[in-house]
C-alpha cells in the first residue's frame, strides 16, 4: 500500500531522509517513531504529496508521488501535527467545505458528514465554532475530516501530541475503530506506550535512516531474546538465587530487592517458557509471594535501537 | 535609559533581518528612480536653470519621502507588540522586572531608530543637490527635522495600534487609514471650502496638520501666508507629530497590561457584527431581517468551494449584508457630494476623486489577495487544502472571483460617480467605457498579483509588505516612463480629463482625436495587464505544488 525506495530528501546542507526503504502492507497500522528531527514528518509530507523527494521513489496505493499526486490525494487522509483552523466556521461548515473539495455532493455529503460526526462522537458539537473546540475535539474533527472521502490510507503526524490523558485515550479508541475498518494507517508519535497497543508494525528512524522496520514482536525480540520473570519469595532469597542459578535453563538470576525478596530470573534460549521457575522454587520448599513476567517495553526497544545497540 | 534591554534586543534582531536591508534598499531605490529623471543633463542649461532644477528635485524628493515614510512606518512597527502576542512571549515579558513602559519604549525607540537611520541614508543624496544650487543646507535640515518628527509619529502610532489590536494585519490596515487621513485631511478641509481663505491658497492649518503640507509651506510659503517670505511656523507640524508620537507610545505603555481585554472590545469581527445589527435596525424591515438571518450562511453549493469560503466565511466575506454596505457607501457618496458641492463642476475634482478611488481599489485588491493565502499558511489550513484534489485553476479562480466579489461595491463606485457626472455634462461620456475596461481588468490583475506574492511569502505581514512594495514600484516606474500601464490611478486621472495631460500627447500623434488616443491607452493598458495576468497565472500554475510545498 505504501512503499518507498531509496527515498532521499535534502534541505540545503541537511539530509532529512537518507535512502529510506519502507514497505507498509494493506491493513497495517504502522507506528513511525524516532527522535525529533529524525525525518518522520518529512516522510509523511512526501507521502502526502506536500513535498517532493530529492531522489528515490515513493508509492502510495500504487501511485508515484512524482507525477501522480492527483491520484494519491484522493486515496489518502492526512492529519498534520498542527490543526488547521478556519476562523468563523462551524463544525458542519468545516466538514461541508472539505467534502465539497472532495466533490462529495448532495445527499451523499449530508450522510457522510452525519456518519463521520457520529464516528468521532462530535454530533453534539456540529453547530459549534471550530476555533472554540478543545484540542482533543479538534483532533477528533481532524480525523472526521480525513474520513469524509473514505481514504484507503491515513497519514497521521503526531495525532496525540499535546492532548490531555482523556483526549489521548479517546483518540486511541478512535484509531482502533479505524483499524477495525481496515484502513492502512501510518502514525508517527512520541507516546510509545500507545503505539504498542495500536500498531501491528513499527519503524524506527534516526537521522533520516530507517534503523528498524517490521512487526512489533520482532523488535521486542531483538531487544531481549529470552523472557524474564520477577519472583518474590517469602524468605531465604539468597538461597533461592543460588538454586535458580544452578538450573540449566536459567541464564541469569539476580536478587533485586533483598528486603522484599524479589529475584529477577532470565531464562536461557533453550527454555520453552518460564513456568519451570516457580515450580523449581516450590520443589525446593521456598514460599512464593508472587510471580510475574517482565514485559518488554517499546521505549526500551526504542532507546536501544536509537543508541545503535540493536540492528 | 528606559527600555534599554528591549531596545538593544530589538536592534540586534533587526540588524539580523534581511527585511531591514530590503526596506532601506527599496526606500533609496524609489527615491533615486523617482528623482533621477529630473536631474539635469551635464553641460546643458544656464546656472539659474540648473539651480531651479535642483530646487525642483529637492521639493519632489521631500514629498516622496513623506509618502514613503507614511507607507513604511506602519509596515516596520505593526508587529512590535503583536509579534510578542503571537509567540506568547508578551506575558513572559510583562512578568519580568522590565515593566510595560520599558517594553513599549524599547520597541518604540528601536523602530524609530530604524526609521531615522533610513532618513539618514538619504542625506548624502540631498546634500549632493547643493552642487546644483537652488537649495540651502538650512532647508535640508528643516526638511529632515519634519521627516524625523513624522517618523516619531509613525513609530508611536504603530506601537500604540500594535498594543491595542490583536493582529498585525489589523494594525497595518488601521495604520494606513490613519496615515492617509493625516496626510490627506488638509486636502479634504481645503476642498470643502471650510478653511480656505482665498482661491489658490492653502490654509495654514493644513501645514500644521500634515507633514506633506508643511513641506509645501516650507517651499511655497506665500501660498499659505501671502505676507510671509519665510515659513516662520514650519515647526508646528513637527512639534505636533513628536508630541502625538510620544503620547501614543506612553499610552501604549499604560494600556499594555490590559491589552487582552482591549483586544476583545476592539475585535473586528464584533465590530462588523455590531455594524450589521446597526444597519439592520436602521435600514431593514423586520421581515427582511428575518429572511436574511435565515440565509445567513449559505451552504457550500456544487460550485467552487474556495469561492464559497472566500465569500461566506472570511471576515470580509462574512460581512454578510452587502446590500446594506453598498447602500451605506452610496449614502456616504451622496453626503460627500453635498460637502463638495462647490467643486462638483470642476473637472480637476473628478480627476482626483476617480484616481483616489482607483488607487484604493488597487491597494485593497492587492492587500486582501496578499493576506488570503498567507493567512491560510499561518493558521495551518493551507497544507490541508494542498492534500485535497483541488487543483490550481479551481484554487486561483475561487480566490480571484471571491475577492473581486467582496470588493465589487468599491469597483462600482468610480462608475457610479462618472455616470452621474457624465449625465450632467461635466465628464466626457467616453470615460465610462474607458473605466469599464480599465478598472475591472486592473482589479483582477491586482488580485492575481496579490495571490502570487502571498504564495511566495511565509507570513501575512511579509506578504502585505511585499505587495505594497510591488505596488509602489509599479506606480513609480511607469510614472517615470509616462505610461499608464499598471498605474491605474494615473490612468484614471487622464481618463476623466477631456483635454490635456497624456490625452493631449496622444492626441498630437493621432490628429487630435482624443477618443482614439484614450482608446489606444486603454487597449495598451488592458493588453499589458491581461498579458501580466497570463504570465503570473502560468507561474502560479507551474509552481503551484512547489509553492504549496514551501508552505508545508
Amino acid at each position: 500500500m505504501i512503499e518507498t525506495r531509496y527515498l532521499t530528501k535534502v534541505y540545503k546542507d541537511l539530509t532529512a531522509l537518507d535512502k529510506l526503504n519502507l514497505t507498509i502492507d494493506q491493513g497495517d497500522i504502522y507506528g513511525f517513531i524516532g527522535p525529533n528531527g529524525a525525518g518522520k514528518t518529512t516522510t509523511i509530507k512526501i507521502l502526502s504529496t506536500l513535498l517532493r523527494p530529492t531522489s528515490g521513489q515513493a508509492f502510495v496505493c500504487g501511485y508515484s508521488v512524482n507525477g501522480q499526486a492527483k491520484h494519491i490525494r484522493r486515496k489518502i487522509g492526512y492529519v498534520p501535527d498542527e490543526f488547521g483552523v478556519y476562523e468563523d466556521m462551524t463544525v458542519t461548515e468545516y466538514l461541508e467545505f472539505f467534502a465539497a473539495l472532495y466533490e462529495i455532493i448532495g445527499q451523499d455529503r449530508r450522510r457522510v458528514i452525519r456518519d463521520v460526526l457520529e464516528l468521532t462522537d462530535l454530533s453534539y458539537k456540529e453547530q459549534a465554532q471550530v476555533d472554540s473546540l478543545s484540542r482533543g475535539m479538534r483532533q477528533r474533527l481532524a480525523l472526521a475530516r480525513v474520513l469524509l472521502h473514505d481514504p484507503e490510507v491515513l497519514l497521521l503526524d503526531e495525532p496525540a501530541s499535546g492532548l490531555d490523558p482523556r483526549a489521548r485515550i479517546e483518540i486511541r479508541e478512535l484509531l482502533k475503530e479505524l483499524r477495525n475498518m481496515g484502513k492502512t494507517i501510518l502514525i508517527s508519535s512520541h507516546i510509545l506506550s500507545e503505539l504498542k497497543e495500536l500498531c501491528t508494525k513499527v519503524g524506527i528512524i534516526e537521522q533520516g535512516q530507517l534503523l528498524f522496520s517490521g512487526p512489533l514482536k520482532d523488535i521486542l525480540k531483538q531487544v531481549r531474546a529470552t523472557d524474564v520473570v520477577l519472583v518474590q519469595v517469602r524468605e531465604a532469597a539468597e538461597q533461592a538465587v543460588a538454586v535458580l542459578s544452578e538450573h540449566a535453563l536459567v541464564a541469569r538470576a539476580e536478587l533485586l530487592d533483598p528486603t522484599e525478596g524479589v529475584i529477577e530470573v532470565q531464562v536461557s534460549e533453550a527454555a520453552e517458557d518460564t513456568t519451570f521457575v516457580p515450580r523449581l522454587l516450590v520443589e525446593n520448599k521456598f514460599g512464593i509471594v508472587s510471580v510475574r513476567e517482565q514485559e518488554i517495553d517499546l521505549e526500551d526497544a526504542f532507546m536501544q535501537v536509537t543508541k545503535g545497540q540493536v540492528a | 535609559m528606559i527600555g534599554l534591554p528591549v531596545f538593544l534586543r530589538e536592534l540586534i534582531a533587526h540588524s539580523r533581518r534581511s527585511r531591514t536591508y530590503v526596506f532601506q534598499t527599496i526606500f533609496l531605490a524609489v527615491l533615486v528612480i523617482g528623482l533621477i529623471p529630473l536631474w539635469p543633463p551635464s553641460g546643458q542649461g544656464s546656472g539659474a536653470k540648473i539651480a531651479e532644477t535642483g530646487g525642483l528635485i529637492f521639493r519632489y524628493g521631500a514629498y516622496l519621502q513623506v509618502i514613503l515614510l507614511a507607507l513604511l512606518a506602519p509596515a516596520t512597527t505593526a508587529n512590535a507588540i503583536t509579534m510578542e502576542k503571537d509567540k506568547n512571549t508578551l506575558d513572559v515579558l510583562l512578568l519580568s522586572s522590565a515593566g510595560p513602559f520599558a517594553i513599549v519604549w524599547g520597541k518604540f525607540l528601536s523602530r524609530l531608530f530604524n526609521l531615522v537611520f533610513l532618513l539618514f541614508l538619504t542625506l548624502p543624496l540631498l546634500f549632493a543637490l547643493l552642487t546644483l544650487g537652488g537649495v540651502s543646507a538650512g532647508a535640508i535640515l528643516v526638511q529632515f527635522s519634519i521627516l524625523v518628527a513624522f517618523a516619531v509619529f509613525g513609530a508611536g502610532l504603530g506601537v500604540f495600534l500594535s498594543t491595542i489590536l490583536p493582529k498585525t494585519t489589523s494594525v497595518l490596515m488601521t495604520g494606513y487609514v490613519v496615515m492617509t487621513f493625516v496626510i490627506a485631511l488638509p486636502l479634504l478641509l481645503a476642498t470643502t471650502g471650510v478653511v480656505v481663505t482665498k482661491p489658490g491658497t492653502h490654509p495654514l492649518l493644513a501645514a500644521y496638520i500634515s507633514p506633506l503640507y508643511d513641506m509645501i509651506y516650507l517651499f511655497q510659503t506665500s501660498t499659505f501666508v501671502a505676507t510671509e517670505s519665510f515659513p516662520s511656523r514650519w515647526w508646528v507640524c513637527p512639534a505636533w507629530c513628536v508630541g502625538t508620537g510620544l503620547t501614543f507610545a506612553t499610552l501604549a505603555g499604560v494600556l499594555l497590561p490590559r491589552a487582552a481585554s482591549i483586544e476583545r472590545v476592539l475585535s473586528l469581527r464584533k465590530f462588523l457584527e455590531r455594524f450589521d445589527q446597526f444597519t439592520e435596525r436602521v435600514l431593514s424591515f423586520r421581515r427582511k431581517v428575518k429572511q436574511d438571518s435565515d440565509r445567513e450562511r449559505p451552504p457550500v453549493g456544487e460550485g467552487n468551494p474556495i469561492y464559497w469560503k472566500e465569500t461566506s466565511v472570511n471576515t470580509i466575506g462574512r460581512f454578510k449584508y452587502w446590500w446594506r454596505v453598498n447602500l451605506l457607501v452610496l449614502l456616504l457618496m451622496g453626503v460627500s457630494y453635498l460637502i463638495f458641492l462647490p467643486q462638483l463642476s470642476n473637472i480637476d475634482f473628478h480627476k482626483v476623486t476617480v484616481a483616489v478611488l482607483a488607487g484604493v481599489i488597487v491597494l485593497l485588491s492587492t492587500v486582501i489577495a496578499a493576506t488570503t493565502v498567507s493567512q491560510e499558511r499561518e493558521d495551518g489550513s493551507l497544507v490541508l487544502l494542498a492534500t485535497t484534489p483541488v487543483e490550481c485553476p479551481t484554487y486561483v479562480k475561487g480566490k480571484v472571483l471571491g475577492i473581486v466579489r467582496n470588493i465589487s461595491f468599491l469597483i462600482a463606485l468610480p462608475f457610479v460617480h462618472v455616470v452621474i457626472f457624465t449625465a450632467v455634462g461635466v465628464i466626457h461620456p467616453a470615460s465610462v467605457f474607458l473605466l469599464l475596461l480599465a478598472i475591472p481588468i486592473a482589479a483582477v490583475s491586482a488580485v492575481i498579483q496579490g495571490i502570487f506574492v502571498s504564495l511566495l511569502f511565509p507570513t501575512t505581514l511579509r506578504a502585505i509588505l511585499a505587495a505594497i512594495v510591488v505596488l509602489i514600484l509599479e506606480s513609480t516606474l511607469p510614472a517615470v516612463c509616462c505610461l499608464p500601464t499598471f498605474n491605474l490611478p494615473l490612468a484614471c486621472h487622464f481618463f476623466v480629463e477631456p483635454v490635456g495631460g497624456l490625452g493631449s500627447a496622444f492626441a498630437t500623434t493621432n490628429q487630435g482625436n482624443y477618443l482614439t488616443a484614450m482608446a489606444l491607452a486603454v487597449v495598451f493598458s488592458a493588453g499589458t495587464q491581461i498579458g501580466f495576468v497570463v504570465v503570473v497565472y502560468s507561474l502560479i500554475s507551474s509552481g503551484y505544488d512547489r509553492y504549496i510545498g514551501r508552505a508545508a
